[in-house]
């Protein structure tokens, strides 16, 4: 189960909508697989079926909290990068995660700038947008195309779908 | 897990393809803000609530706590808060001189250069055990790391190289450290927070709003007329601090000082605040110019007790060590070393 916790972690933090809410999806997600281990065909995928178990957990976790439900096709179509993510299980999710960082080097200095503010620094978009002197949907949109950007080029590399 | 605090929602489902950009995004936090550290918390978690679900007896309930744990709860709910921003700050100046191990993620957002060029924000943490005992690791945004720190007797640095310094002459670590990327102040919380309610103006905002739910968020605006020579807190140039602490501890949890942008005030931009005169604050460096003296490296061991280049935004945050080794403060040993006497 270990092997498999980061990539769930990623896989639960796009389809949930209220981020404070993965840890309690990700801890209930582990516990059902744990109990239901025996019911796992061994000819299937075991991270496949781990996500399964968490998107509805997601759903309940939503449907208690009233909040609306992610739409399917969006979760069909993050389920199918995580596929491409999860590759052949040959090398370990780190490594995955090396091309991510190569697709970062290539980004444009200000889309790599802006990338880091968000997500290295952890800085409010508030005082991003005042030292940039730029506005908060600007940046916004320069972090946007930035994903879009890394997505096209980790699709480049084969770990997206 | 780890999520960034501030982990806005810079991502909606208007894009060409959200799915995408979502599993991006995770990756992104995953990334820069979670460590497998952070993953074996996790799942220890999980078998420590499967191995307790398989040990657990049902317990009585203790019906005579009942009546006190409701009282208890509406107190806390009913009772009114009668603490100023002041008081507030005073407390967690106090809190804040409580011997112990505390660590800072700093970031530095320099100002940003004339030519339009874009600035990578520096990032150190600080270690504090007290006023004495201070240890900064600053990663410059090329990668090279500079630790400098104080054991109790002796200030040290260790430059990129590996190559330590160490000042036998028993001077205290500069309060300003120049940097390429800006002056970073490297003092203890304690001494941040001391006389802060005498040269700004406290107000206590909306609790949720920045910090997060439950913490007090303070506002504290440079008193007009103060320059930073005439305050408790000398020599430091900041407009706006923004203080977010937690009120079951007192523990500043955050703090993020905002200094005034002198490009704007140079094309007169309204709204700008005014500068403060200039020998409080002379005017900053460009990025990477060390065209008002040598580079960091090459400065006295003991410069810095005023902010030659304070950078656009400096921002604190506490992180969850709590505990640093008992020689952590005490130099490096390198194979080249270097005293100054």
């Amino acid at each position: 189960m270990r092997d498999h916790a980061d990539h769930l972690l990623v896989y639960l933090r796009a389809i949930v909508r209220d981020k404070s809410m993965v840890d309690d999806v990700f801890q209930e997600t582990m516990m059902v697989a744990w109990r239901r281990l025996g019911d796992f065909d061994r000819s299937r995928s075991f991270g496949a079926w781990v996500r399964g178990i968490g998107s509805r957990v997601a759903m309940d976790h939503a449907g208690r909290r009233r909040m609306p439900a992610s739409d399917p096709a969006i979760l069909q179509e993050i389920e199918a990068h995580s596929v491409a993510f999860d590759g052949d299980h040959s090398i370990s999710f780190q490594s995955r995660l090396q091309a991510l960082d190569d697709c970062l080097e290539k980004l444009p200095s200000d889309y790599s700038q802006a990338v880091h503010m968000v997500y290295k620094a952890q800085l409010p978009l508030r005082t991003i947008a005042n030292n940039l002197a730029l506005s908060e949907e600007a940046i916004k949109k320069r972090i946007q195309r930035a994903r879009a950007l890394l997505g096209d080029c980790m699709k480049g590399k084969g770990v997206l779908a | 897990m780890n999520q960034p605090p501030e982990h806005q929602s810079t991502n909606d489902d208007t894009e060409q393809d959200p799915a995408r950009d979502r599993f991006v995004d995770s990756l992104l936090v995953h990334r820069f803000n979670h460590n497998s550290a952070d993953t074996d918390a996790l799942v220890e978690r999980v078998m420590r609530t499967i191995s307790d679900s398989r040990s657990t007896r049902v317990t009585r309930w203790q019906w005579w706590a009942l009546p006190a744990a409701a009282i208890l709860t509406v107190s806390l709910l009913v009772m009114p808060s009668n603490s100023s921003a002041s008081a507030i700050v005073r407390s967690a100046a106090k809190a804040a001189l409580r011997q112990a191990d505390r660590q800072y993620q700093v970031t530095l957002i320099p100002v940003s250069p004339p030519d339009g060029a874009t600035s990578q924000p520096l990032l150190a943490l600080l270690d504090v055990r007290d006023a004495d005992h201070i240890r900064v690791e600053i990663t410059h945004p090329n990668g090279d790391r500079t630790i400098r720190g104080r054991d109790g007797e002796v200030s040290w640095r260790q430059d990129p190289d590996g190559m330590v310094r160490i000042d036998e002459r028993g001077a205290a670590m500069p309060k300003w450290l120049e940097t390429p990327s800006g002056s970073l102040l490297v003092e203890s919380m304690a001494s941040m927070l001391d006389g802060l309610d005498a040269s700004y103006e406290l107000t206590r905002t909306s609790d949720a709003d920045d910090c997060g739910i439950g913490i007090t968020h303070i506002t504290a605006v440079s008193i007009n007329g103060a320059s930073a020579s005439e305050r408790p807190s000398a020599a430091n140039p900041a407009q706006v601090i923004e203080l977010c602490i937690d009120p079951r501890t007192n523990e500043t949890i955050r703090l993020e000082m905002t200094f005034p942008n002198p490009q704007a005030h140079r094309r007169g931009e309204p709204g700008e605040m005014r500068p403060p005169p200039h020998e409080d604050m002379p005017p900053p460096r460009h990025h990477g110019d060390f065209a008002d003296g040598p580079p960091e490296r090459d400065r006295p061991i003991h410069a810095g007790r005023r902010p030659a280049a304070p950078p656009r935004t400096l921002i604190f945050e506490r992180t969850a060590t709590d505990s640093f080794p008992a020689d952590w403060f005490t130099a490096p040993v390198a194979s080249a070393t270097s005293k100054i006497e």
